[in-house]
């Protein structure tokens, strides 16, 4: 692993993180994040639950800010994430406003919202890791999940990198969602070996 | 100090839900000829520009169906992720000093805006949905709620439009009353005061009614908060004593069919006439002919149909509740009836009409006091303060962006 990478700061922005946990993707932030602060790249995890908000310094090289739930009663979910998006916002802003950050990646589709509104402004590299798209999850055709895949593919065109867990999963990305393949990175993202590929794949420049 | 004001309403001109639209482009247009700059950030509608100049207010606008919806709140959600981008391309462009949101429709833009360039944010809260259907009963109505009250806390100020909204904000929000600035809404004294000649009226007056009756009228949304059943429930008592009488309920809404049942079932539909929307040309000339005009609503954060109604020159009688108290003084400016009460409302509606003197009397105090609380020109003055004491209370603040910081200093040193 490179010491002299040239990264000083990261967000993660991910709807999971221990200790909440709806899938693996909350361990695997987890663990990215540890690898990452070991690496002293200080690292910001911002992150939601729904019973605390908090920010916990878990050292100097990582910072956990788990974002207020100040829309709790909603009628989708997909009103939910759509709610959650300011809160994820005035967290990301406190931190680029005050400190150096290279390079945002955002987990899952729940923080989507937040890359479509503010790619324009974003001065950092942001990497989008996807475990599965709106038309894997339900196959149905209804208004909301045409809303949800059009939040997706609006995310997936803004981002510079997106990473995807398996080789159908990225076909799908560039076939239905018709992204540039050369974007898109199959990765399992839990390892040490994944972590310092995925380590290569920030430093590249975008 | 002249500031550039981006405004985020959801309707404005020429599509129009409510009385929003109005409210924001009236305001807009004094805030101009004041020297102010203002952008209106909007949703499209057909037949409209992407941008245009109206009256010296810059007005953007967006495809807000570009991200589908299957109904109204989630379309409003993902309308604001919509309208967040096509604000972050107006302040880009143009030096925006303030960030001027109208209602809950836009929280969600505004407060990451906000938080994305560190700009002031004012609120103006028009209504809130917990008196709007008289309480929260399902998770639709509380995220609505809820979203009121994340607008509110996280906005550099308020501007409530009456005594009545402040209090309800202060102790459903727990929110602090000297963060609130209530400014009335306004009417434009000029367009409305228009006298017909009595050969309109007349042309008009037959529309909705025989040549001998009077007209008692009601113009608004047909909702329940609106409390159009108590008047029809006060039609009975008032034909009993006037029977030359006609009830016109101008307006639409889902709860016609209803009203239209009411009015049935009381055997008076030959005496109550439901126009629907009026059309542009009609709108003016309806107040004209009408000899009252009730609000007789159950819940109203503010009530511009009453100012509509004194600048029409027609006595009001309102519902003794929320702005509607605040801008009637009982006997003086028009009738105060307690509300959801048809007998009281019958017994207002028989003193006026058979009171001529009395009448006038309310039209003159009602035109002197629109002159002095309700002009936009006053309206916009009292708004420019607020502008003005929160820009100050910002510029003053280390929480701006390095890039404003600059900015800024750039321009005191300028002075």
């Amino acid at each position: 692993m490179s010491k002299n990478h040239p990264l000083t700061g990261i967000i993660l922005v991910s709807f999971e993180y221990p200790p909440r946990r709806l899938s693996k993707i909350s361990a695997s932030v987890e663990k990215l994040a540890r690898f990452l602060s070991k690496n002293k790249i200080k690292t910001w995890v911002v992150t939601f639950d729904d019973w605390r908000s908090d920010i916990e310094k878990i050292s100097d090289y990582l910072i956990v800010n788990r974002i207020p739930y100040s829309v709790p009663n909603n009628i989708s979910e997909l009103a939910m994430i759509m709610n959650l998006k300011v809160a994820y916002q005035a967290a990301i802003a406190s931190i680029i406003h005050s400190e150096k950050i290279d390079l945002i990646h955002f987990f899952d589709w729940m923080t989507l919202p937040v890359i479509i509104s503010w790619k324009d402004e974003f001065q950092q590299k942001l990497v989008y890791s996807a475990s599965s798209t709106q038309i894997t999850r339900d196959k149905a055709t209804s208004p909301y999940n045409s809303g949800i895949q059009k939040i997706e593919q609006m995310g997936l065109e803004a981002v510079n990198l997106i990473t995807v867990n398996s080789k159908k999963l990225a076909q799908i990305i560039t076939s239905d969602y018709q992204i540039d393949e050369k974007n898109v990175h199959q990765l399992n993202i839990g390892n040490k070996k994944s972590f310092e590929e995925l380590l290569e794949k920030y430093q590249e420049k975008s | 100090m002249t500031l550039s004001i981006l405004m985020l309403s959801w309707e404005f001109p020429p599509f129009k839900v409510g009385g929003l639209a109005a409210h924001v482009f009236d305001l807009s247009k004094v805030l101009v000829k004041k020297g102010y700059e203002v952008h209106v950030v909007t949703c499209s509608f057909p037949g409209t520009k992407e941008y245009e100049m109206v009256d010296g207010v810059h007005v953007h606008r967006f495809d807000a169906y570009a991200i589908p919806a299957p109904e109204f709140l989630q379309w409003d959600l993902n309308m604001n992720l919509l309208m967040e981008i096509k604000s972050i391309e107006i302040i880009n462009k143009f030096s925006i000093d303030i960030l001027h949101a109208h209602d809950w429709l836009v929280a969600s833009a505004a407060i990451g805006l906000k938080h994305l360039f560190r700009k002031p944010l004012l609120a103006t809260i028009h209504s809130l949905e917990r008196g709007r259907r008289s309480g929260l009963f399902n998770d639709g109505q509380m995220m609505l709620d809820q979203i009121e009250n994340l607008l509110i806390q996280e906005s550099w100020h308020t501007i409530v439009c009456s005594q009545y909204m402040q209090s309800i904000c202060h102790f459903s929000f727990i929110f602090p009353n000297d963060k609130m600035t209530i400014i009335p809404n306004g009417v434009r004294f000029n367009d409305f005061s228009i006298e017909l000649s009595s050969k309109e009226k007349q042309i008009h007056h037959k529309k909705y009614a025989q040549e001998n009756e009077q007209i008692v009228g009601y113009i608004g949304r047909l909702v329940p908060e609106k409390g159009v059943n108590v008047l029809l429930g006060a039609v009975t008592n008032v034909l009993k004593a006037k029977p030359n009488t006609k009830f016109v309920i101008a307006g639409e809404g889902w709860h016609r069919n209803e009203l239209e049942g009411i009015s049935k079932e009381l055997q008076i539909e030959d005496k109550v006439l439901f126009t629907g929307y009026l059309s542009e040309e009609d709108f003016l000339p309806y107040f004209n002919v009408t000899d009252i005009l009730v609000v007789p609503s159950t819940y109203e954060p503010f009530g511009i149909v009453a100012l509509e109604g004194m600048a029409t020159r027609t006595p009001i009688i309102v519902s003794d509740v929320g702005g509607l108290s605040e801008i009637v003084d009982h006997k003086w400016t028009g009738f105060k009836v307690p509300p959801d009460n048809s007998d009281a409302m019958a017994e207002a509606i028989i003193e006026l009409l058979e009171n001529n003197d009395l009448r006038k009397r309310i039209i003159k105090n009602a035109e002197e006091k629109l002159t002095h609380v309700y002009d936009w020109t006053i309206i916009a003055d009292q708004t420019i303060k607020i502008y003005e004491r929160i820009f100050d209370e910002w510029n003053a603040h280390s929480w701006k962006t390095k890039a404003d910081v600059k900015k800024y200093k750039q321009r005191a040193k300028k002075k």
